[in-house]
């Protein structure tokens, strides 16, 4: 056998160089992509970890309105009674119970 | 000169002159065009991207040094898929050629590719670095790390084996 049979050389594949500045260009590229994933991803954590106000507690204010009433039941239209106001223990709190009447 | 460091002009430059010999060295350890030329242009992105610290005087065996372990990387890979048969092996075949011809040559290379592959990997790098890089004896003996004494005698064996396989090696004439 003949040594350049054994050692043949094959040709590579074409457009080697266009390839790899293609590589290269897509590895410049990459950076901005990553700035762009971080800025999301600081963002979507921000939202996460935002502080927020405190829950309001509804049960614990209108229990506190409604124990020690200052006043009595009051009907605000007493000729239909169909608005009463409730004792508060809040004196800048008014509650009101409104009632539909039958025509 | 050396200290002018690896710019985008003299990098393509190495890529045009080097294409080519690393490319038939990592040929003879895939056998698959597709994948040797991968495996080439990851040889040279891998020297791209560590030019910062990168010589000019040894950058040639430093592309080889980066193919040969990219390309043993990718044949112990390959080695695994085929031991879980998740891989089977290519049998290239050149289009341009007739049938008979096709034949012929295709068995020729078997041959070879059955000698290159019987030999072991560190005759294997030595004997293919001489016949296709283009290197002296010191780059190929800092390629590999080893001493040049050393690429002498590797050569000579593994031509020793391949000879023992294939039968005395003609010169073309």
């Amino acid at each position: 056998m003949k040594r350049n049979e054994v050692f043949e050389v094959v040709e590579p594949p074409p457009f080697g160089l266009e390839r790899l500045r293609a590589r290269m260009a897509e590895q410049r590229r990459a950076p901005t992509r990553w700035v762009l994933v971080g800025a999301v991803a600081t963002m979507l954590l921000v939202l996460v970890f935002w502080p927020r106000s405190p829950a309001v507690n509804l049960v614990g204010a209108t229990s506190s309105f409604l124990s020690e009433p200052t006043r009595d039941v009051t009907s605000l239209d007493p000729s239909t009674g169909a608005v009463l106001e409730l004792p508060s223990s809040n004196p800048d709190v008014i509650l009101a119970r409104v009632a539909s009447l039958e025509p | 000169m050396a200290d002018e460091g690896l710019s985008r002009s003299r990098f393509e430059a190495l890529f045009v002159k080097l294409e080519k010999p690393v490319f038939n060295v990592v040929y003879r350890w895939l056998w698959n065009t597709e994948e040797s030329r991968d495996v080439t242009q990851e040889a040279f992105m891998k020297v791209w991207n560590a030019r910062a610290r990168v010589k000019l005087e040894t950058v040639e065996p430093l592309v080889f040094q980066s193919a040969l372990n990219l390309a043993a990387n990718r044949l112990r890979v390959r080695r695994v898929r085929r031991f879980f048969s998740l891989d089977t092996a290519e049998h290239e075949r050149d289009p341009r050629q007739s049938a008979e011809t096709a034949l012929e040559s295709e068995q020729r290379r078997a041959q070879v590719r059955r000698a290159i592959d019987a030999l072991p990997e560190k005759l294997k790098a030595v004997v293919l670095l001489c016949e296709f890089s283009g290197l002296s004896t010191n780059e190929i003996s800092q390629t590999l790390g080893i001493p040049p004494g050393t690429v002498g005698s590797r050569r000579h064996q593994a031509m020793q084996q391949l000879e023992t396989t294939l039968g005395p090696l003609e010169d073309a004439s």
